[in-house]
């Protein structure tokens, strides 16, 4: 690059650069801030406390919006220390001149698909991104970091139906090669509905979502059914073992000889159908081992696959086989769940003890993750692009009062009172689509769709739309979003302090005192395309550094 | 080559400085300006404008743009503060050509096929021929600030006909910007089909340099043989650098110079080959899922030397793809007046149709766009579109 090009693109970012330059009256603030800390700041550097290194001579841009002309950022431990206009290295501490360049706080994708190996699968609730996440893909993330991002909410996605739990991932280095550490685990249950389906195909998946979590009720129904009646059993036994005690002391007074048990199941007193007890059934309640009962081979299904890999190694006792194989042969459906099977004399004999042991219902985790979201204690995430799916989502809400939060939502603008009264915040995609409407979930995208969520008081985020490659474009997406509002707002906000607490990340996103200290220093404005990352920070750590030919 | 870029960036200086000298004049056009004359719909406009996007594709700072007969008949800086009565203010604003899409489907994309695929050597068919001349497209392009388009037809035939460059107008109506042309070859995986040649890679490029070698001995189809004449202007779609090394040969052997378009999957193309072609170089459109490795082609491209222009692949892609591109291409390593010369003055040259629009010159047609800031950032937002010096889309008034 000649010297005179340098000329003119140092000239031409600044004639785009016109709203940038205003210096608003909280920066003062900070300014105050920084000089009040700079002392301590100075000896914890120096009592090498932190160990961190200190950005100097800084343009700021903290992220909510205030600009701190120039100032120093210390660093200590995974936070930052200080931020102001006077904040130095100390005399031992490490330092990195960044005159002329911008620091901003890294960003954060509210609606990733990095570093996710995406594929096809059955949906599954029990799937976990995080189990997901492609560690060794470098290249993804480094291209991530050079575009600023350093922390992505991920999803398992593909399939229609309940898809599992989110993470959010942050973009550090852990080692081994690896990229990647998990800020926080099942952060939200995700569900598409498939808008992209047929109308037909499309009730489907929301009556089977429906069905699901009804389900899910019943299976709680089922297992304080169980709870209940388990006492009931207990008790009953605890009853009978006095009731012969006592006998048995008569007998031993009257000096009758002992007796077997009566062999006839005279006293089913138990309503429900149970599993029988070839084994003399213990008191002590319900038995942690394996416990004979239905086989299932080969669990497949929705709801089967959950407890499949647990539940294959205790099942199926070693002394079973015999019978597995005869009721294969007289397609006997579940060969140990009804009548006792005849087992000759000794089992027979045990019969008198029969007060039948409620049956506990099978562990069910699918369930038990829907059950969570019931209780609110996991948001719900749904992906709903066409009106009707997002008034149902909504139903859905609101029928099993859930905590639920809406993505993609293209049609949002459409419904945004009825999203405004469900008080559902929207995690928008991408900022522009094809003008070419063919009949599908985004034929109705409007650029101005944020607008609209806005002016009805809908709370929103926006992010890079789930896909891989999109993520790293998240600034370029909330520009283009901004754009398209009415009003002045900052695209740098929108993906650092707005998506953080979008997130409930509550100490990300903002270059402030005790944030996390993921942080990006620029050559110039973030917002000019010509702009690159010189030096990534995650954690604390440089995870990424610009090479020296550009 | 770095000479292309220092006489590009020397004749952008040279304007800039003509131009800049000739306040005395512009405040003459001031006044005269200054007499009370509507913006839209008068013969004569004045705008001051906050910053105006050179020829050369950098941003000059506030200036006047005076507009008289639907062309810009004054550049120059900015004349008086306040801004004088009559005078159309767009001091915060930045003034840039209007966008042009260099390879576009507007207005024959929802028309089904528009490309024959019978014969894969139709040089007698004219893609203006399908154009939907007020297909809605062609408004929604004019509010992302595209005022200019090359419709080309489909890529699945080796000669595929001429393509048309038009110019929307009020009310979103398309009208020819040159009378036909230019002629499109494309080599790559999309013309072969199995039930007509070219069924191969070999096939096609055969079949390319016979209709080439044809024309040149006077054979053939009538816009065959100006191609290899050199009469009639060739663009040159290649999807891969092997397509593009056996353009450069065939071309080279008819001593044809075309115009290139390339699809960028790979980096390879070696500079031999790029110089059997001339103009700015077509690159398809970027997106937010274009990978880094095609991202940085443009920067590449540039640093050999070569100019880029972007296909806005409207209405297939979003109606800010040329934006898009440009800024994407920016931050991979393309120069920033580069990136706004790929998406006004270059897809101009590249439609052969520079001499009238794609840059804020004198004498050139007043089709521009009035940005809220630099077109390269992306929340910079279209206030206003004027073709031929009218406006044609005022934000502002606009409804949702």
């Amino acid at each position: 690059m000649t010297f005179k090009q340098q000329r003119r693109v140092t000239r031409s970012g600044r004639g785009g650069n016109s709203r940038s330059g205003r210096l608003p009256a909280p920066a003062y603030f900070i300014v105050l801030l920084g000089t009040a800390s700079v002392t301590a700041s100075a000896h914890a550097q120096l009592f090498g406390l932190g160990g961190g290194e200190t950005i100097e001579h800084a343009r700021i841009l903290t992220g909510d919006g205030r600009v701190i002309e120039q100032g120093g950022i210390s660093i200590r431990g995974d936070r930052i220390g200080d931020v102001g206009a006077d904040v130095k290295a100390g005399i031992l501490g490490k330092s990195f001149d960044a005159t002329g360049k911008t620091v901003t706080p890294g960003f954060i994708d509210v609606y990733s698909g990095l570093g996710i190996i995406s594929g096809g699968g059955a949906a599954n609730a029990l799937s976990k991104a995080a189990d997901g996440w492609d560690a060794y893909a470098a290249d993804v993330f480094e291209d991530a970091l050079r575009n600023g991002v350093t922390t992505v909410y991920v999803a398992p996605r593909g399939p229609v139906g309940v898809l599992g739990t989110s993470a959010i991932f942050s973009l550090g280095r852990p080692g081994g090669g690896r990229t990647g550490s998990a800020i926080k685990e099942d952060v939200a249950l995700h569900v598409n509905l498939g808008s992209g389906q047929s109308a037909l195909a499309r009730i489907n998946t929301f009556n089977n979502l429906r069905r699901q979590f009804r389900e899910a009720l019943e299976h709680r129904k089922s297992l304080e059914d169980y709870k209940a009646d388990l006492e009931e059993y207990e008790k009953k036994i605890k009853e009978r073992a006095e009731k012969k005690a006592k006998e048995e002391a008569e007998k031993a007074k009257s000096g009758g000889e002992k007796k077997e048990a009566d062999p006839k199941p005279s006293e089913k007193k138990d309503e429900k159908p149970a599993e029988p007890k070839p084994d003399a059934p213990k008191p002590e309640g319900p038995r942690p081992g394996p416990r004979p009962g239905p086989p299932r081979p080969s669990p497949g299904g929705a709801d089967g696959g959950a407890d499949a890999p647990e539940d294959a190694t205790g099942e199926a006792p070693s002394d079973e086989p015999v019978k597995v194989f005869r009721s294969l042969i007289s397609g006997d459906d579940a060969p140990f769940a009804d009548a006792p099977p005849a087992t000759g004399a000794a089992g027979d004999a045990k019969k008198e003890e029969e007060i039948k042991k409620p049956a506990e219902p099978k562990p069910d985790r699918a369930k038990e993750v829907l059950l969570k979201a019931l209780d609110r204690k996991l948001p719900v995430r749904i992906e709903a692009h066409r009106s009707e799916d997002i008034l149902n989502a909504l139903e859905l809400a609101q029928e099993f009062n859930l905590d639920l939060i809406l993505e993609g939502a293209t049609e949002a603008y459409l419904v945004a009172d009825e999203i405004a009264k469900a008080k559902a915040p929207v995690a928008l995609g991408p900022a522009q689509r094809s003008e070419l409407r063919a009949d599908n979930e985004f034929r109705r995208h409007l650029a101005t769709s944020a607008a609209r969520l806005s002016r009805a008081g809908v709370r929103w985020a926006v992010g890079g739309g789930g896909g891989v490659q999109e993520s790293r474009f998240v600034l370029a997406n909330a520009q283009l979003t901004v754009g398209a509002l009415e009003t002045e707002g900052s695209p740098l906000e929108l993906v650092t302090t707005r998506a953080a607490r979008f997130l409930g990340l509550e100490g990300a996103g903002r270059v402030a005192r005790g944030a996390r200290a993921d942080l990006i220093v620029w050559s110039g404005d973030p917002h000019d395309p010509s702009s690159v990352v010189e030096r990534a920070y995650v954690g604390g750590k440089v995870v990424y550094e610009a090479k020296a030919d550009k | 080559m770095r000479r292309d870029d220092r006489r590009t960036w020397r004749q952008g200086r040279r304007m800039q400085r003509t131009s800049w000298s000739r306040s005395r004049i512009v405040a003459a056009c001031l006044t005269a300006g200054a007499s009370g004359l509507a913006a839209s719909g008068a013969d004569r406009v004045t705008i001051a404008a906050g910053g105006v996007v050179l020829p050369d594709g950098t941003i000059g700072g506030a200036g006047t743009v005076v507009i008289e007969g639907g062309r810009f008949r004054e550049i120059g800086p900015a004349a008086s503060t306040p801004v004088a009565d009559g005078v159309v203010d767009h001091s915060r604003a930045v003034l840039c050509a209007g966008l042009i899409d260099a390879r576009s489907a507007l207005g024959v994309a929802s028309l089904g096929r528009h490309v024959e695929r019978s014969t894969a050597i139709a040089p007698e068919l004219s893609i203006r021929e399908a154009i939907d001349v007020r297909h809605r497209d062609f408004a929604t392009a004019l509010r992302s600030g595209v005022t200019s388009a090359l419709i080309l037809p489909a890529g699945n035939n080796v000669v595929g006909g001429t393509a048309q460059a038009v110019r929307i107008g009020a009310g979103g109506e398309a009208e020819r910007l040159r009378e036909d042309g230019p002629l499109v070859m494309t080599l790559g995986q999309s013309v072969l089909e199995f039930d007509r040649e070219p069924t191969s890679r070999i096939g096609a490029v055969t079949l390319l340099e016979t209709a080439l070698a044809k024309g040149k001995g006077g054979e053939g189809p009538a816009r065959m043989r100006a191609a290899a004449r050199g009469q009639l202007d060739v663009l040159m779609m290649c999807e891969a650098a092997e397509d593009l090394a056996a353009a450069a040969r065939l071309l080279g052997g008819v001593g044809v110079k075309a115009r290139l378009a390339y699809t960028p999957t790979v980096v390879e193309a070696e500079s031999a080959w790029l110089s059997a072609f001339e103009g700015p170089i077509v690159l398809d459109v970027m997106t937010f899922a274009t990978t880094p490795r095609v991202l940085r082609t443009a920067g590449l491209l540039a640093a050999g030397g070569k100019e880029v222009a972007f296909a806005g692949a409207l209405p297939y892609a979003p109606a800010d793809s040329l934006r898009i591109s440009a800024a994407l291409a920016a931050r991979y390593g393309l120069d920033a007046s580069a990136a706004r010369r790929a998406i006004t003055i270059n897809p101009a040259k590249v439609a052969g149709v520079a001499e009238r629009v794609g840059s804020i010159e004198k004498g050139k047609d007043a089709d521009f766009v009035v940005f809220s800031g630099d077109p390269l950032r992306l929340e910079s937002r279209v206030l206003e579109v004027y073709v031929k010096g009218v406006k044609v889309y005022d934000a502002a008034l606009q409804t949702e």
